[in-house]
């Protein structure tokens, strides 16, 4: 058998369906496609929602005691921070999501396909190894804030102060140390072998191999028919 | 025709009927098990779908498919990239029986070189598998170079060592590539 034969039996390897002659199949393939691009795009949709209205909650919560705080004419920079810094993670968010949205989805070739999900699969991975430093930190930090306020006015004593503190301080690291696990597991998991994976298959794509010999080259000129 | 045909629907319905052939055959080539294969097949074809409204008529629906396919392959992530890594099975469920109606014998021997060539594909290292398969289908140089991004010549020395491989891994069946 020679790689003509190969070709031979490969293009004509029997196909499961034949929608050309049934056309109640097809409309049913098209159906199955059409709902499944619909579910993708609802599952990414909720994702991206789900993580925006998280932190805008946190910030409606923290605005809305900053108000009353500030209407009951009492100092409240220190709440007005704490709402203004879920509000500043929502932004990122909505801003990295619109900018995800508007990257072109379809490459001209494989090599620029390859490009496109590697760039993708880095900046996810990016994103998750520093979720330390643009969501759990600021969501953190207004939690903290919040809760030094209320301290600082319902304890008078240094030493209540610094206990419940430190109580708060302990709160907040059991609560984000988990999320902050599992989004490292995630990236180095689940994200780092895809991009070396990809990394790989794109240098072997992009790779410029030596020159042939001489003779191989002679008989590889011409395409395979 | 292009993507900016007023009705998407019947257009994929033309493309599915005309290039139907290789979401299906590409889908073999890159995943093992019969399950896997129907999976990464819809994959495919969800892409194609979503891929549809940013046709522009630029390059041949043909060309544009095997790309939309090979990316899919390539960078997809479902649960067969762990399955991969198993040995294949003797007997190949994705292979359906050649030409039933023929002589039996000759279909089974059919079937058994192309579970052979299927299973040889397989072995490739996924960009030469790409490569391999594209030629096998009877793609030129150039419009693989068109479909991958590499140049003609590229792909003439990558294509090379691909059947080399190939070669080695049908040993017994193959006596020249």
């Amino acid at each position: 058998m020679n790689f003509d034969d190969c070709q031979s039996l490969w293009q004509k390897q029997p196909l499961p369906t034949t929608p050309r002659a049934n056309s109640a199949a097809l409309a049913a393939t098209i159906r199955r496609v059409r709902a499944d691009a619909r579910a993708f795009d609802r599952t990414i949709f909720w994702r991206d929602l789900r993580e925006c209205v998280a932190a805008l909650l946190v910030f409606l919560f923290f605005a809305h005691e900053a108000r009353a705080k500030t209407l009951a004419g009492a100092s409240s920079w220190t709440l007005w921070l704490a709402a203004a810094l879920p509000l500043g993670v929502a932004g990122f968010l909505l801003i990295d999501r619109v900018r995800a949205h508007r990257r072109p989805k379809e490459a001209t070739t494989v090599l620029a396909s390859l490009d496109h999900a590697l760039a993708e699969l880095r900046h996810q991975h990016r994103l998750l190894m520093n979720v330390i430093w643009w969501y759990l930190l600021p969501i953190a930090l207004a939690t903290a804030l919040y809760m030094a306020d209320s301290f600082i006015v319902s304890t008078t004593s240094w030493p209540g102060r610094i206990i419940g503190g430190g109580i708060c301080a302990a709160m907040i690291a059991a609560v984000n140390y988990p999320i902050w696990r599992l989004n490292r597991r995630a990236a180095t998991l689940y994200l780092a072998p895809r991009i070396v994976r990809l990394e790989i298959e794109r240098r072997d794509f992009a790779d410029e191999f030596d020159p042939p010999p001489s003779n191989s080259a002679s008989n590889n000129k011409s395409p395979v028919p | 025709m292009t993507a900016r045909s007023p009705d998407p629907e019947s257009l994929f319905a033309e493309w599915l009927v005309e290039y139907g052939g290789i979401p299906r055959k590409l889908s073999r080539a890159y995943a093992f098990e019969a399950i896997d294969v129907e999976e990464l097949h819809q994959e495919m074809l969800v892409q194609l779908w979503r891929s549809l409204p940013q046709f522009r008529g630029q390059s041949r629906v043909s060309t544009w498919i095997y790309r939309v396919c090979l990316n899919t392959a390539l960078t997809g992530q479902r649960e067969r990239r762990r399955r991969e890594a198993r040995v294949v099975p003797a007997s190949d469920p994705s292979v359906d029986p050649v030409c039933p109606e023929a002589d039996p014998a000759e279909a089974h021997e059919r079937t058994e070189r192309l579970t052979s060539l299927m299973e040889a594909v397989r072995t490739l290292p996924p960009t030469e598998r790409s490569l391999i398969v594209l030629a096998l289908d009877g793609l030129s140089h150039r419009e693989i170079g068109e479909i991958t991004g590499q140049t003609e010549n590229h792909v003439g020395v990558a294509l090379l060592r691909a059947r080399r491989k190939l070669t080695a891994g049908m040993k017994g069946l193959v006596h020249e590539l």
